[in-house]
C-alpha cells in the first residue's frame, strides 16, 4: 500500500478506536437500514 | 427583448418571482430559459459549475409550458423556473457520471431521477448537470477529471463539496435552484462556502431513486437556493413516498411553505456546545450573530458528538469501499488518487467495528431524541472555516493542522449520522460568507425552515450577491 492508502488506513483506525472504546449493552441492535 | 439590467435582474430573481411572472403571462418560460443559457455560456467558464447543459430539452420544455399557459392549463408552483442537478442524478439520455471518469462509459440513463420528475411536474425546467467531487467522497468541490468548481465570491477558492457545482451555480446566479446530495455534509458544506441556503431533510424524506449512491445508509438528497421561500417551495414540490427508494417514508407530504410565517416565536432554541464550540473566528462570529438575533442564551451538550463523527467516518469508509470494490480491483488507475486511497483504506476497516458503529448509531439517536424533548432547535456551525483556497491541503483548527478533504464536514457529520433535518443558512460576512446549521428533530423540517425564514426576514442571514 502506498503512503496515501496508509495515511487513510491510520485515520480509519483512529476513528475506529473511538467507536471501539465506547461501552454498549449487548442487546443494542445495529441499524443497517436506518430510519430516523 | 429585455435590456442588460433587466437580464441581470432576471438572473438574480427568486424562483417564486419567476414562477409568478410566468403564471401571470408577464414573462415566457422560453425567455427565462434563453437568458439562463446565455448566462451559463458567459459565466460558467469562470465557475466550472456545469458538466452538461441540456439546451434542447430545456427549450422544448419551456415551449410546452408557454403553450400550456396559452391554452389555460395550470402550470405548477415552479412554472418556468430553471434548475440543475448534481451529476449523480439520472438525466434521461446522459450517462450518470457521479464526478467520475469510469461512469462516463455507462449507458445513458433511460429515465430521469425521481426528484427531477417531481420538479418538472411542478413546472420547473432542467437546464443541466453539475460538477461534483468524485463519487461524492469529498468536501472540497475539486474534481480531477472536470476541474474544480470555483467559488463565485473568489474564483481562487473552493465551493466546498461534494455538491460543489450546485453551490457555485446557485451562488453565481446561473440558476435559482439546484439539487445536491448529502451523505456527511455535501449540501451543507458547499452552502456554507458559497453563501446560500441548503436543506438536508430527514433521512427517508426525499426519494433517492435513480441517483448514483455513495453510502446507502447515510445518503440524503435535497435542494439548494438563494432564499428560504425558494427552498421551501422546492422542498414541497419534492416530497412524497416513492417505492423505488427503500428508505422512503410511507406517509403524506407535509408542506412547509404555508407555515413559514409562523416564525421562531415560542420555539426553544439552544446553541450546541462542547464539540461544536467553534475554534475559527468566522464560525464563532456567525454562530454568535444568529444566537443574538434569536435571543438564545442557552448552550446544550450533544453527547458523544466526536464519537458520532468517528462512527459516521467508519461506516462511510466501509460502505463506500464495499460499493466500489470491483472497480477498485479492475480500474484503480481511473480514480482520483485521493478518492482511491480513501476507498482502498475503507475496504480494510474491521467489520466488527463497523457493526459496532451501527449499534452506536442507535444509542446516539436515542440520546439525541431525549435532547429534543427539551429543545426544538439546535444551532451549530456548518463549517469550521470559510471557503479554503483551491488546492489547499490543510487548515488550522485551534492549534491542530487538519486535512481539508476529510475535515470540512467536522460539524455536519455527527448530525446527518442520525438523519436529522438541517437548514444551512448563510451569514454574509466579509470578505467570505459562512454557514450555520439549524437542526431540528426528525421530520420537523418545518421548524428549521421557520427559524431560517425569521432570520432572513430580519436581515441576519442572506445569500450575498458576488461582487466579481
Amino acid at each position: 500500500m502506498d503512503s496515501g492508502g496508509a495515511f487513510n488506513l491510520r485515520l480509519i483506525f483512529r476513528h475506529a478506536k473511538l467507536v471501539d472504546e465506547f461501552p454498549l449493552a449487548d442487546d443494542i441492535k445495529p441499524a443497517p437500514v436506518f430510519h430516523a | 427583448m429585455l435590456d442588460a439590467p433587466a437580464l441581470d435582474d432576471l438572473a438574480w430573481s427568486t424562483a417564486g418571482h419567476l414562477a409568478a411572472e410566468v403564471t401571470a403571462g408577464r414573462l415566457r418560460a422560453l425567455e427565462i430559459v434563453e437568458v439562463t443559457l446565455a448566462r451559463i455560456r458567459a459565466r460558467d467558464p469562470l465557475l466550472n459549475s456545469f458538466t452538461a447543459v441540456t439546451e434542447q430539452r430545456a427549450r422544448e420544455r419551456a415551449r410546452a409550458l408557454d403553450e400550456a399557459r396559452a391554452s389555460g392549463k395550470p402550470l405548477g408552483p415552479l412554472a418556468g423556473v430553471p434548475f440543475a442537478v448534481k451529476n449523480l442524478f439520472d438525466i434521461a439520455g446522459l450517462p450518470t457520471i457521479a464526478g467520475s471518469k469510469i461512469n462516463r462509459e455507462k449507458e445513458p440513463a433511460r429515465r430521469d431521477a425521481a426528484l427531477i420528475e417531481r420538479l418538472e411536474h411542478a413546472g420547473a425546467v432542467l437546464v443541466g448537470a453539475l460538477n461534483m467531487g468524485e463519487y461524492a467522497y469529498d468536501f472540497t468541490g475539486e474534481n480531477i477529471h472536470d476541474g474544480p468548481s470555483r467559488n463565485p465570491h473568489d474564483f481562487k477558492r473552493m465551493t466546498g463539496g461534494s455538491s460543489g457545482g450546485s453551490g457555485g451555480a446557485v451562488a453565481g446566479g446561473l440558476v435559482p435552484l439546484a439539487l445536491g446530495s448529502d451523505t456527511n455534509g455535501s449540501i451543507r458544506v458547499p452552502s456554507s462556502c458559497c453563501g446560500i441556503f441548503g436543506l438536508k431533510p430527514t433521512y427517508g424524506r426525499l426519494s433517492r431513486a435513480r441517483t448514483f449512491p455513495f453510502v446507502a445508509s447515510l445518503d440524503h438528497v435535497g435542494p439548494m437556493a438563494r432564499s428560504v421561500k425558494d427552498l421551501a417551495l422546492t422542498y414541497d414540490a419534492l416530497q412524497g413516498f416513492d417505492p423505488d427508494d427503500p428508505a422512503s417514508i410511507n406517509g403524506a407530504a407535509q408542506p412547509v411553505t404555508p407555515l413559514l410565517w409562523r416564525g421562531a416565536a415560542g420555539l426553544r432554541i439552544a446553541v450546541a456546545g462542547g464539540y461544536f464550540k467553534p475554534c475559527g473566528a468566522e464560525a464563532l462570529q456567525a454562530i454568535d450573530r444568529v444566537a443574538v438575533a434569536l435571543g438564545v442564551d442557552r448552550d446544550i451538550d450533544i453527547p458523544q458528538a466526536e464519537r458520532a463523527r468517528s462512527a459516521a467516518f467508519l461506516i462511510t469508509a466501509s460502505e463506500g469501499a464495499s460499493l466500489h470494490l470491483d472497480r477498485l480491483r479492475s480500474r484503480a488507475k481511473d480514480y482520483d488518487p485521493a478518492v482511491r486511497d480513501r476507498l482502498t483504506a475503507g475496504a480494510m476497516a474491521p467489520a466488527s467495528l463497523v457493526v459496532k458503529a451501527h449499534k452506536f448509531r442507535r444509542w446516539y439517536r436515542e440520546e439525541m431524541l431525549k435532547l429534543f424533548a427539551d429543545v426544538d432547535v439546535i444551532l451549530a456551525p456548518a463549517t469550521p472555516c470559510a471557503a479554503p483556497l483551491i488546492g489547499q491541503q490543510t487548515f488550522m483548527f485551534g492549534d491542530q493542522e487538519l486535512p481539508v478533504r476529510a475535515n470540512l464536514g467536522i460539524y455536519t457529520q455527527p448530525i446527518s449520522f442520525i438523519g436529522l433535518p438541517v437548514v444551512a443558512v448563510p451569514i454574509p460576512l466579509s470578505p467570505l460568507p459562512i454557514g450555520v446549521q439549524i437542526i431540528a428533530a426528525p421530520w420537523r423540517e418545518d421548524i428549521a425552515l421557520r427559524v431560517a425564514y425569521t432570520l432572513e426576514t430580519d436581515g441576519i442571514v442572506a445569500a450575498p450577491r458576488p461582487t466579481i
